[in-house]
């Protein structure tokens, strides 16, 4: 069963001056961004600048200790979103005894979706393959990519990938990208660290640091070649990067 | 074991009521029911100190969570848990039932399933408080070798707490998780009521709790 379209016509999600302290280390630092309705943004950034904390946090994991976060005009985690945003997040744990095919057919039935759901998720990535094999069986790429397709799986309206590319084969990565660019159908947010993958898929850019987040750059648009950067981010620290302009 | 020992032993355990009801039932599962009564918290506790803890630790509830409400996903795992539990307990039972129905005498075999049931039944009830319990332990600790300590220190609280109150105020003990199955084996309607209060809100309490701190901790 999926959830019925909501009437909210704002941005797919908007965060203001997001904080997340766990104890005295500020893990994520005054992150401000919008993600408008079928737009990838990219988060990119050196380790330990908050872009998997970013994540979780949207994800409606973790709770952030300052800041406001509405995901299609609701609070992270908040009950209309159940099913409505996918995630593949890097910490994210599968259950390491358990087969991929009863795993995901379990996630489907946890969504009210048939088991038919899970392995058309698992096809479209090209895992149906290792359905029948346990997790602790699986490489670290293949773990990438079921992460992938149970995130994808009953076409969520917002995507969250955690690293999206990290051990994956060019033929994967190349089905990740048309995943991502399938003309606004989802939005998405990804962390990565694969500067051609994030310009090549990504509408925009921030690049977040321990000192805070940068600006949201634009770095892809239907009509325009050029890079510019939105106003749309209202963050103290200026633009880290400048990503080439790449449509892709 | 005759009737007048019978008695006896159930005197030093139970109040007069209770002693005088389980006179009436076949000792091997009257001997089973004590003994039940007396594991069912470590048997809740071995079973299910890891359901809710275990995936707080290794996060491994961030993927059901984009697909279910975390307090349907906790009322879930509890669920399971209790279920694990009385397959455990009804299979106990069926075996006690079979054997003395297989020995012969102690009444008819109907006379010893009905005893079977309702001290089954018994069991379930007070198993489920646990099991409310071993919930909020699991999401407050978020650690499963944490959760078995405290478990384990709280079952010897519960039950100290059980034996103290026992001697000096029988009333106040049965409202505790170890005196329950007193209560419910009473055989008076009014303190049934009272035992049906006194788990509903154990499990209540229980479970609310486990559901504020699930809700609120990062996962």
């Amino acid at each position: 069963m999926r959830p019925s379209p909501s009437p909210y016509d704002g941005p797919a999600v908007r965060a203001t001056r997001v904080l997340k302290r766990f104890g005295r280390k500020v893990a994520l630092r005054e992150l401000t961004l919008e993600v408008r309705r079928g737009a990838v943004l990219g988060l990119t950034g050196a380790n330990g600048s908050g872009k998997s904390t970013a994540l979780s946090i949207l994800a409606g994991h973790v709770r952030a200790t300052q800041g406001h976060i509405e995901i299609f005009g609701r609070p992270p985690a908040h009950k209309s979103l159940v099913g409505r945003v996918g995630a593949s997040l890097d910490d994210a744990a599968f259950p390491e005894d358990e087969c991929v095919g009863d795993y995901m057919r379990y996630l489907a039935l946890l969504q009210g979706l048939s088991g038919r759901a899970a392995d058309m998720a698992l096809e479209r990535l090209g895992a149906l393959r290792w359905r029948s094999l346990r997790f602790r069986e699986l490489s670290r790429g293949m773990r990438r990519t079921v992460g992938i397709a149970q995130a994808c799986m009953g076409e969520p309206q917002l995507l969250l990938l955690d690293e999206p590319t990290d051990g994956l084969d060019e033929a994967t990565i190349e089905v990740v990208r048309d995943l991502l660019r399938r003309d606004g159908r989802a939005s998405a947010i990804l962390s990565s660290h694969d500067v051609d993958f994030t310009t090549s898929v990504c509408d925009e850019v921030i690049c977040l640091s321990i000192e805070g987040a940068g600006q949201q750059v634009v770095v892809r648009e239907t009509d325009e070649d050029a890079p510019r950067v939105r106003s749309s981010a209202a963050v103290s620290p200026p633009a880290r990067v400048a990503p080439s302009a790449s449509d892709g | 074991m005759d009737l007048q020992q019978q008695a006896r032993s159930l005197m030093e355990l139970y109040d007069l009521d209770v002693a005088r009801t389980l006179t009436a039932c076949p000792s091997s599962l009257v001997l089973l029911a004590i003994t039940t009564m007396y594991f069912v918290p470590v048997l809740t506790l071995v079973l299910g100190f890891d359901v809710i803890a275990e995936d707080i630790s290794r996060r491994g509830d961030r993927l059901p969570l984009l697909r279910t409400s975390r307090s349907s996903l906790l009322l879930g795992k509890s669920l399971a848990l209790w279920g694990a539990c009385l397959t455990f307990i009804f299979a106990a039972y069926a075996l006690a039932c079979v054997s003395v129905i297989a020995r012969g005498g102690n009444g008819t075999t109907s006379h010893i399933l009905s005893w079977g049931l309702g001290l089954y039944v018994v069991a379930a009830l007070v198993s489920v408080v646990y099991v409310a319990i071993w919930s909020a332990v699991g999401a407050v600790v978020g650690s499963p070798k944490s959760a078995l300590l405290a478990g384990l220190g709280l079952v010897v609280v519960l039950g100290g707490a059980h034996l103290v109150l026992h001697r000096a105020a029988s009333r106040l003990a049965g409202l505790l998780p170890g005196g329950l199955e007193g209560l419910w084996l009473s055989g008076h309607a009014s303190i049934m009521g009272t035992a049906l209060v006194a788990t509903a809100a154990w499990c209540g309490a229980g479970l609310s709790a486990a559901a504020l701190v699930f809700a609120r901790r990062d996962l």
